[in-house]
């Protein structure tokens, strides 16, 4: 492997490198797939050098130190040290190697400090992983013995291309190192099973073993471009876990969206073959026993080989490869036990412990592949190859047949788009979706509006809950049912405090709603412009017939429900003075209206004047958000699946032609979203986590929604590949994507200010003379170094397009005013001297926007 | 098919054919069209409010434009308001107003529209109390709403919450970068336009290639024009200025000077590399993407230097002036504690200018050198203009006008009235350059000519050096840093 030593992060890594020395021992299991896939994605050089399937990655970085020290002469020496105490015991167990640790640091970006957790959890789940696979191939990689090693070479050779050729070099001083691991050997089957365990546990672990499986399945698609694919695919199923994971963390798959394997797509595949698995993958029963019990062709020779194997471990994994067997996750390749490679999908496996009797002649072909050759869908589109991003696409189309079949339904077509339809319309917010978990918040309004409807009372009462947890959805359908029994006998009004923004605006709007409602003539409503004349008229209209003797004779008046939405803002208008005269009738029982009011301000109340809040009820209602997932998922459910006694209120007709048959299909495709789809799993917790929002959490499912058709009616959350995302950005960083290099430095250079001049403002001249300062230190730099980098790296911009990137980042918001009343806020002498705040900080940079050498070092070096 | 209830109209998505059309049209961008489609189609899911983003010249309205007439029909109609074209809130109501009601064929257009009140009523009338076909949908893009000028601070979560009131009205938010949950309402799409990328840029441009070079085939042209296109987009967009027609216009003004040689028949069309390097001069030229020079042609020194003059402060002003203007940017940007040092001649008979100084600045120096180590200090000529006492800068006046001006050192020297002369002519040349804005007063009240009144030079650096020259004097000499 070639190290990276021109890499900017250096620094950073080498800190990191020694304070990971200081981390405990579990912790390096981790590293070794954390490395993998960050050689993936810092060095493209060396991931080709080194791998073809993560296994065999792993495998290689288990040689012993000498080895690295050899073939790495950049590597630090301490290295060394730390490597060979360990290595006994790690070499069995292959993937713990504090070496390794040490190496995958150098690659690390700076201020990744959550790597050592999050490839903790990466390495557990890919172990998993190398017993979950279990695909075989037709390429024999053989136990390095005796002649028979000549024999496999050319295959390997095969496999293994551009690769350095060090493994010549590491072979004698692992053959040392072969009496040794003869003890810690038999700790390896609990090894195993740790980690296992620990994968099993850890739902997070478990997605990650899944993108590891469906990676190589999806590689297995692209057999000429191999290697590429699957440090694509690797580089895929660690993104999602790069963030530490607590329980309540979100789970969000940010910008690598849907790069997280599938659970159940690959068990789902599995399913009918293999019951071992699938037990497995619930986690009920001891996973080492699985692993051994998967030795189905050997099961009374299994433990000695066992035992024999980490004997001959290491050797074999230099000559194989270090590929291991994707169902028992051991390299050992011997006679009659080989590792066969599928000739698509390159999964290693055992013969044993894949069943395979013999070695067939030709290709050879993984159970998963060959069921895809039979499908017919290896056609893969070529613009898809290309891009790494996309492999998830495949991984959907490719897979998803595989797994399911089309469920034979007649009028499938119909009820698919009838489902769509109603689904659709209650995920973009057009169709109410019931209440949950909020039964005792309605029975109180509904009782409050019945009985102002009913019995004529006033009453007032505050409805108060986060944006989102259904206040508007509550009230409306409180109101719709009252209005099923009651439907002539009150008035709806509503106002909105963002909408009506003062009392005038307000009452005019209550006037015409009534005037609306109760045919008054347009005359009459326009008449009134007079702020106090419609007040009056108002009163006069809800007071009680008996206050105001000459009008409504008689009659007794209707109720009037006023719900009033953000009523905090009415709380702000002068003097409240149409909270004051509602809760004044309301209160007074001078006519029969109830306020309800709608708000997320939980202090809503001590922002009322003395004499409004006397007048106020006091009634509230508090909606709180779900408190588990489970509530969060039955409230979200409704978004995907309409229930039975739903069917008639939304327009689905029950009779047509395999209504029950296409229903039954369709919750079972619903409960197995939530029950087995890690992915899904993952995003309806991420959206627990963060908002808690039905709606929010709906939204994200509306692309996957109108994306079903009748030939792939399968439904996918978060929609797989390169869809868009609907989420709202994070923040302004964003932007950064789309800055020049000149933008970039200029930004760079005011927020370097911010700390090295301790200046909070900034203005274009600042700004411009340390970005020329800097630029000015970096040439001399280059020069003085012999390297005359070419191109824009060192070239000095003038002051006229300066002051154009200047304003650019004023027009993106990136530069906001400084506060006005300062030096240069009257716009006197135009760009140079006009004060900006900036609006993003250095160290925020250098994560949201890829730099390049120069930029990235002005971040870091103050 | 039999179907219960009338509300069920079938899900579609919109029509394949159109897409295609507006994503040939607009390349690079079709998974945005196809959610845009999605999102907007009212056969499709329609959703309530949308935010479209993504920084300038990504396609965001062009394709939201394009992609709504195309679905224009029966079943939709839209209106997009610019924000930029309206310049009050209220200006905004009544543009929506007009441009639904002209969308709508809407007769009576109320004249007045003060309130988003009154909009949503209006909308209402249009919208909600007239009978539209089933499934109708409006969609209203507001386009750059994030710019609307004098906008109240409710205004967004107002216009989101239209839709909420209206339920058959898609409001569209065309904004460049979102704040989060501006529109204080439960949750909206965000459909993202991202920068285009170096081979976007280039497949883009290379729709468009030049008329075919006269010495090669359209396919060499066209091969070439691509090429070039990426060599424009690493020397100059990539570095200095980052849209598409930024570098379409770099393209465009290069391409002559790119195939000069092609026609002069030195090269031929495939040496690329060689012409890249006959052309390096041209690719290292910033006037390109400056907008104001790039379109006049290189050789522009001798009429820039025309217009220069007519505008220029030396011949403007009079030489009264010129000195106070100078002396007024002398006590903007020196602290006043170098006054003495550097304009006093009472102590030791001879002028001290620059660097002379340092007992004064040294102390200074020394206190700050702790915070110096950690903090550096900015230049003060950084900072701009910093106010002075009307009475200062009058003081500093006197004492150059000496070493300055000929004429008033030979009046010195004959023992003339200085004061007079101070009183008369130099207030009216401080109401002169004050009615210029070149002496803005800071802060209000108080007499014009109040001498302790402040004040700031409001001109720059560049200016300051060309009247200094005019009149024989350095100003760089007289400035402590």
């Amino acid at each position: 492997m070639s190290r990276n030593t021109t890499n900017p992060a250096a620094p950073a890594a080498r800190k990191k490198r020694a304070r990971s020395q200081n981390e405990d021992e579990p912790d390096l299991s981790s590293t070794t797939v954390a490395k993998k896939a960050r050689v993936s994605k810092e060095s493209p050089v060396a991931t080709t050098t080194t791998t073809t399937n993560g296994t065999k990655t792993r495998g290689r970085r288990a040689a012993p130190a000498p080895t690295s020290a050899a073939s790495k002469p950049v590597d630090i020496p301490d290295s060394d040290g730390q490597q060979s105490q360990p290595r006994s015991l790690a070499a069995s167990k292959r993937t713990r190697q504090p070496p390794v640790k040490k190496k995958s640091n150098i690659y690390d970006f700076p201020a990744s400090d959550e790597d050592e957790l999050s490839s903790a959890e990466i390495t557990t789940a890919t172990t998993v992983t190398a017993t979950k696979r279990k695909t075989t191939t037709k390429s024999v990689t053989s136990a390095p013995r005796g002649g028979k090693e000549n024999l496999e070479e050319p295959l390997v050779e095969k496999k293994r291309r551009g690769r350095p050729p060090n493994k010549q070099r590491t072979a004698p001083p692992i053959t040392d190192e072969q009496g040794d691991d003869g003890v810690p050997a038999k700790k390896k089957p609990s090894a195993v099973k740790n980690s296992k365990k620990a994968a099993l546990q850890n739902g997070n672990a478990d997605s990650g073993v899944d993108s590891d499986a469906t990676s190589t399945t999806v590689t297995s698609l692209v057999p000429k471009s191999r290697k590429p694919r699957a440090v694509a695919s690797l580089r895929g199923g660690e993104a999602p876990a790069q963030v530490p994971k607590g329980i309540l963390t979100p789970r969000k798959e940010k910008g690598a969206d849907g790069k997280r394997g599938k659970k159940n797509v690959v068990f789902a595949a599995e399913e009918g073959t293999d019951k071992e698995e699938e037990s497995e993958s619930e986690g009920d029963t001891t996973p080492t026993k699985k692993s051994t019990g998967k030795h189905r062709l050997g099961p009374g020779g299994e433990e000695e080989p066992e035992a024999e194997d980490d004997g001959e471990e290491e050797e074999e994994e230099e000559d194989s490869d270090d590929e291991v067997c994707a169902v028992c996750s051991k390299p050992d390749s011997k006679r009659g036990n080989q590792i066969l490679f599928c000739d698509s999908c390159d999964m290693a496996v055992h013969q044993k412990c894949y069943g395979v009797a013999k070695i067939p002649r030709g290709d050879w072909f993984c159970k998963d592949c060959t069921v895809k050759k039979m499908a017919g869908l290896l056609s893969v589109d070529g613009t898809a190859k290309d891009r790494g991003a996309s492999f998830q696409d495949k991984k959907a189309t490719v897979v998803a047949p595989v797994a399911e079949e089309l469920p034979d339904i007649p009028n499938f077509e119909e009820h698919l788009r009838m489902a769509q339809r109603v689904l659709l319309d209650r995920c973009a917010g057009r169709r109410k979706i019931k209440l949950r978990g909020q039964d005792e918040a309605y029975d109180k309004t509904f009782q409050l509006v019945e009985q102002t409807v009913v019995a004529g009372e006033g009453n007032s009462m505050l409805v108060i809950g986060a944006r989102g947890c259904g206040k508007t959805t509550l009230v409306e359908s409180v109101i719709s049912d009252v209005s099923k029994q009651h439907k002539e006998e009150f008035h709806v009004v509503r106002l909105n405090g963002f909408i009506h923004t003062d009392d005038k605006l307000a009452l005019r709007e209550i006037w015409r709603q009534l005037g609306k409602e109760m045919a008054v003539e347009d005359d009459l409503v326009n008449k009134t412009t007079n702020y106090a004349d419609t007040m009056a008229s108002l009163l006069a209209l809800l007071s009680h017939p008996s206050e105001i003797a000459e009008s409504h004779e008689g009659v007794t008046s209707k109720s009037i429900v006023f719900v009033i939405d953000e009523f905090d803002l009415f709380a702000t208008h002068a003097r409240q003075t149409l909270l004051y005269n509602l809760f004044d009738i309301a209160q007074a029982r001078k006519a029969p209206i109830a306020v309800v009011g709608l708000t997320t301000r939980i202090d809503v109340v001590e922002s009322l004047e003395k004499r409004v809040k006397s007048r106020f009820s006091h009634r509230y209602v508090y909606l709180s958000l779900p408190k588990s997932l489970p509530a969060f998922w039955d409230v979200c459910r409704q978004g995907l699946s309409i229930d039975e006694e739903d069917m008639e209120t939304e327009g689905i007709d029950a009779g047509l032609e395999g209504h029950e048959d296409f229903w039954k299909w369709w919750y079972d495709r619903v409960d197995g979203l939530y029950n087995k789809d890690q992915r899904f799993k993952d995003h309806l917790e991420s959206y627990w986590a963060s908002t808690k929002s039905a709606s929010a959490f709906l939204i994200t499912c509306v692309l996957p929604l109108a994306g079903l058709s009748p030939t792939s009616p399968f439904l996918r959350i978060p929609a797989p590949g390169t869809a868009v995302s609907l989420d709202p950005p994070d923040s302004k960083l964003h932007m950064l994507e789309s800055l020049s290099d000149l933008d970039l430095s200029l930004l760079i250079a005011a927020a370097r200010l911010d700390i090295v001049a301790h200046t909070d403002t900034v203005n274009f001249a600042m700004a411009y003379d340390e970005y020329s300062s800097l630029m000015s230190k970096q040439r001399v730099q280059t020069a003085s170094s012999g390297l005359l980098v070419l191109g824009g790296g060192t070239r000095v911009w003038g002051r006229g397009i300066a002051g154009m990137a200047w304003e650019r980042l004023v027009a993106l918001g990136l530069l906001v005013p400084a506060a006005s009343g300062g030096r240069g806020t009257a716009g006197l002498s135009g760009l140079d001297s006009k004060m900006w705040k900036l609006d993003v900080a250095l160290e925020e940079i250098p994560a949201a926007v890829k730099l390049n050498a120069v930029l990235a070092r002005w971040c870091k070096e103050i | 098919m039999e179907q219960v209830g009338p509300k069920v109209p079938i899900f579609e998505l919109p029509d394949e054919l159109r897409l295609t059309l507006i994503a040939k049209e607009f390349p690079c961008r079709e998974s945005q069209i196809r959610a845009l489609a999605t999102l907007l189609n009212p056969s499709a899911a329609p959703c309530r409010n949308l935010v479209v983003y993504g920084t300038e010249a990504t396609g965001k309205t062009a394709i939201t434009t394009a992609l709504l007439a195309s679905l224009d029909g029966d079943s939709l109609r839209h209106a997009v308001v610019n924000s930029i074209e309206c310049i009050t809130a209220r200006h905004l109501y009544e543009t929506v107003v007009g441009k639904v009601a002209a969308a709508l064929e809407w007769e009576t257009v109320p004249p007045r529209c003060e309130s988003v009140s009154q909009l949503t009523v209006e909308l209402s009338k249009m919208l909600k109390y007239t009978e539209r076909p089933e499934g109708f949908r409006f969609v209203l893009v507001f386009d750059g709403i994030d710019h609307q000028r004098e906008a109240p601070h409710t205004l967004l979560p107002a216009l989101a919450r239209l839709s909420e009131i209206i339920p058959s009205l898609t409001t569209v938010f065309i904004v460049t970068s979102p704040p989060p949950n501006n529109l204080l309402t439960t949750f909206v799409p965000h459909l993202h336009f991202p920068t285009y990328t170096k081979p976007e840029f280039i497949s883009i441009l290379s729709l468009t290639p030049p008329p075919t070079i006269s010495n090669a085939t359209a396919l060499e042209t066209t091969d070439l024009w691509s090429r070039f296109v990426g060599a424009v987009h690493d020397s100059l967009s990539r570095s200095a200025s980052r849209t598409l027609p930024s570098l379409s216009q770099a393209c465009q003004t290069l391409w002559p000077k790119f195939i000069a040689p092609i026609i002069a028949r030195t090269h031929t069309a495939k040496e690329f590399s060689k012409l890249v390097v006959q052309a390096r001069v041209h690719f290292q030229d910033e006037s390109l993407l400056d907008p104001t020079l790039s379109l006049a042609p290189p050789t522009t020194t001798a009429t820039a230097v025309k217009p220069v003059k007519t505008t220029d402060l030396a011949t403007l002003l009079p030489t009264t002036a010129r000195f106070l203007l100078l002396s007024a940017y002398l006590a903007s940007h020196n602290p006043t504690k170098t006054d003495l040092t550097l304009f006093s001649t009472f102590h030791h008979g001879r002028k001290r200018r620059r660097g002379g100084f340092t007992g004064i600045t040294g102390v200074a120096g020394r206190g700050g050198r702790k915070n110096a180590s950690q903090h550096r200090k900015i230049a003060r000529k950084l900072l701009g203009a910093h106010a002075f006492v009307l009475e200062r800068m009058l003081a500093i006046f006197t004492a150059v006008r000496t070493e300055w001006d000929e004429r008033s050192r030979h009046k010195f020297g004959e023992g003339l009235g200085k004061e007079e002369e101070i009183n008369n002519d130099i207030y009216m040349s401080i109401a002169t350059l004050a009615s210029l804005r070149l002496l803005v007063k800071v802060g209000g009240g108080g007499d014009v000519m109040d001498l302790g009144g402040k004040w700031r030079v409001a001109v720059g650096w560049e200016v300051v050096r060309g009247l200094g020259r005019s009149v024989g004097v350095e100003v760089e000499e007289w400035l402590t840093e």
